[in-house]
């Protein structure tokens, strides 16, 4: 421990006391903490009411996340694929277009669905039924570049 | 640990969970002290009472990342400090400022003086109170931002320089020094008045 500013210390601490009076200020408006603290109250209600929500959603979020894309990916298709360079075209297109993403939407939900109530076997045999078309692949590799 | 800090560390534990009567114990017990800093920061009563709002709900949102490792106070006081120091740079950009160094006062935006009521008598008393305020303000706006800070942290938050060193990421030695030729300055000007 540094001895001098030990002292340093002590002595700016004992002019600090001397004026500490003098940088009080009146205290605010009571109404000002009791409105703080509602405040504060209903903001942390919220937020738990908030936090109680997102494991409920949670599950919905892959589909809403899924639902995007496709829509992206249909806009996307839609203004690239337009005859029309007119905005207002390209929109009436992809409102048309959204039938077909209610089908793809369908589709993915039902790929979801039937994935999930795959048995283990059916699933392990998926696995082996890659892995033996990844060796296959491996090998006709090899014989592409004489190994 | 003793009971009351153990009494305290479970509330803030509470508050952490945002416990909303937790919550409202924080702002009981370090409104004022948080208000009072970020008033004499600003000069502006209107704006601190603003930022001390902002400092709080900031608690709420972050409270979450607080590390409980005694320092609450230091955590607490930084996120004010903060916040009044952005709101003075936020005011600086706009133009000139009383309440900082070298400004003019700018209308409705600050009141550092607190001007005396005339109703209950005592003119003399009442001129020389705000005679002296006039001094202490000039002292504390002619004061470098970082010393000025240093002084008022130690006035409100009531935490030791060397806490104030850490909370400000600075040498202890750079705060006493900061500390003592702001408090030298204030005595200077309280001095003139005598």
């Amino acid at each position: 421990m540094n001895v001098e500013q030990d002292q340093f210390e002590r002595e700016v601490e004992r002019q600090f006391a001397e004026l500490r009076d003098r940088l009080a200020i009146s205290p605010p408006d009571p109404a000002l903490i009791d409105n703080l603290g509602i405040r504060l109250a209903s903001e942390a209600a919220r937020y738990r009411k908030r936090r109680g929500r997102l494991p409920a959603l949670r599950p919905l979020l892959g589909a809403a996340a899924a639902l995007t894309l496709i829509i992206t990916l249909n806009m996307s298709a839609v203004v690239v694929g337009s005859a029309s360079s007119d905005p207002e075209s390209v929109v009436i297109d992809w409102v048309r277009s959204l039938g077909d993403t209610e089908s793809q939407f369908t589709r993915l939900f039902e790929s979801e669905r039937q994935s999930r109530n795959q048995n283990l076997d059916e699933q392990s045999e998926d696995a082996g039924g890659l892995f033996n078309s990844l060796e296959e692949s491996f090998e006709s590799f090899e014989s592409i570049i004489g190994a | 640990m003793d009971s009351d800090s153990a009494g305290f560390d479970r509330m803030l534990r509470r508050a952490c969970r945002r416990d909303p009567d937790a919550l409202q114990e924080l702002a009981i017990r370090y409104g004022a002290r948080v208000f009072g800093l970020q008033f004499r920061l600003t000069g502006s009563r209107e704006a601190a009472e603003d930022l001390t709002q902002d400092t709080f709900l900031r608690v709420l949102r972050m409270i979450s990342e607080y590390r409980h490792d005694g320092k609450f106070e230091a955590w607490l006081f930084r996120i004010a400090a903060n916040l009044a120091r952005d709101y003075v740079r936020r005011l600086k950009r706009r133009g000139p400022v009383f309440g900082l160094a070298g400004g003019d006062r700018s209308e409705g935006d600050c009141d550092r003086f607190e001007l005396p009521d005339h109703r209950y008598g005592e003119p003399d008393r009442d001129l020389a109170k705000t005679e002296a305020n006039a001094r202490l303000n000039q002292a504390l706006d002619e004061m470098a931002d970082m010393d000025r800070e240093i002084l008022l942290l130690r006035q409100f938050s009531e935490l030791p320089f060397r806490e104030i060193a850490d909370l400000l990421d600075i040498p202890l030695g750079t705060a006493l020094a900061r500390a003592h030729r702001a408090l030298k300055r204030l005595k200077s000007a309280m001095d003139d008045e005598n």
